[in-house]
């Protein structure tokens, strides 16, 4: 049953439960960076909800966030190569200018431009998102090299429904990792939207299997070892 | 008996008294309205539709309609069909997301894809209007949101728009009007009660269909 709660409500997968566990855990990993990066950045800190992978048909996931015309600041960035990732850094434009002001401290009243405002929140979600790239790179020992990331303005739905075509082009499911925190002195809510290809998802699923088959070997082989 | 009449003169006086009045206020009132007509005239009100029933539209679904409401949406590289019925003020509005169905003839979903959801559109106002009269078509969407595209052929905005089209055209439905391309996403409201498309982009830029 707490299986089955990590998941979005309309569970459509072929996915065993092992697998997404390991696709939940590296998921989880890749926040913790991402958002640990970004507290450094702002000197603040940083609440941050439980990550969550939701494995829903494309066209449902804008019911998952409801947040249909907000407009929002997003931070874009379009992994290509050994396996594909679209990650995505989402503030709502208030939220964005507060950030940006943080960044840019030390400049007097007026002297930040509308372009130095965007530029800021630009590299720092490309810090951050390079962050989560880390991680999962890490993790499964591939070279994960990122472009540089790309800002746009728009409505929420508007933004995600590029990404959930593409998804919808190559499989039934999207698979997603869901990243929602908060900065201690602010009320909304940021996101970090990651969409792993099917190719990555299945890499990240062997090398975790892998892993956790070494880890228990090794603990069958420590075990005497500590007896002695 | 004195008492008597004193009574019956009360009486009448506090007639004529209100007989006075009536015609006082039918007065009164009559220079009021025509007053409140010349103040009506010299008010200029904004031009808003009074707000209707809004109802969203998800991804991959559409929505007919007869009562006069407001069918929203919100579009990006997707494209939003509006048909409607002018004669019997009826419409629907369908929110697709990719050109063709052949890469997943499995899926139920006919609004899913510009070459089923038209049919399904039409054959869905038609049948809330009870009659097979010409429908008229509005279609906006199909933006490229993200500018670092490099994949082979053109973007899958353009794709999908080429696809509403060709689909209107098989199924005989005229397109009226259009708003597509371009690089921002796009909140549609399709007013049922006057066949009106309204389109907003995020810079707050208001465009009518």
């Amino acid at each position: 049953m707490n299986k089955k709660s990590l998941t979005s409500k309309t569970v459509n997968s072929t996915e065993n439960f092992t697998d997404l566990d390991i696709l939940l855990e590296i998921g989880s990993m890749g926040a913790g960076h991402a958002t640990t990066t970004l507290s450094q950045v702002l000197h603040e800190p940083i609440k941050i909800e439980v990550p969550r992978v939701h494995i829903a048909p494309p066209h449902l996931v804008p019911r998952i966030y409801e947040k249909h015309d907000t407009i929002v600041t997003a931070v874009f960035l379009k992994l290509r190569g050994t396996a594909d990732c679209d990650l995505m850094l989402i503030f709502e434009e208030e939220e964005s200018k507060k950030i940006a002001e943080l960044m840019i401290n030390g400049v007097e009243d007026g002297g930040v431009t509308r372009e130095m405002e965007l530029s800021a929140i630009e590299e720092m979600g490309s810090i951050v998102l390079c962050s989560f790239l880390n991680a999962m790179a890490d993790f499964t020992l591939t070279k994960l090299v990122s472009p540089p990331p790309e800002l746009i303005i728009d409505s929420f739905d508007a933004i995600i429904d590029d990404l959930l075509i593409k998804q919808a082009l190559c499989s039934e499911v999207a698979v997603i990792f869901d990243t929602r925190f908060k900065r201690c002195n602010s009320s909304t809510e940021g996101f970090i939207i990651t969409f792993p290809s099917y190719k990555l998802q299945r890499m990240l699923a062997t090398k975790g299997k892998e892993w956790l088959d070494n880890e228990s070997s090794v603990k069958k082989d420590a075990l005497p070892a500590l007896l002695r | 008996m004195p008492t008597n009449l004193l009574d019956s003169q009360d009486v009448r006086v506090e007639k004529t008294v209100t007989l006075v009045d009536i015609m006082e206020l039918q007065r009164l009132s009559t220079r009021l309205s025509q007053r409140a007509q010349v103040a009506a005239e010299c008010i200029t009100y904004p031009q808003v539709s009074p707000t209707l029933k809004e109802v969203r539209v998800a991804m991959a679904e559409m929505e007919v309609e007869s009562k006069p409401i407001e069918l929203v949406t919100s579009v990006g590289s997707c494209v939003a069909i509006c048909l409607y019925d002018s004669t019997s003020k009826c419409g629907g509005l369908a929110h697709i997301m990719l050109p063709n169905s052949a890469i997943a003839p499995q899926d139920v979903l006919p609004c899913k894809f510009a070459d089923t959801a038209v049919p399904a559109l039409a054959k869905a106002v038609r049948k809330i209007s009870g009659q097979e009269t010409l429908l008229s078509a509005k279609i906006a969407g199909g933006a490229n949101i993200f500018k670092f595209e490099n994949d082979t052929g053109p973007p899958i905005g353009v794709k999908n728009v080429d696809a509403v089209k060709m689909a209107l055209n098989t199924n005989k439905i005229r397109l009226v009007a259009e708003d597509v391309g371009g690089l921002y996403g796009r909140r549609i409201t399709f007013n049922i009660g006057n066949g009106a498309v309204t389109i907003r982009l995020s810079s707050g830029e208001v465009k009518h269909l």
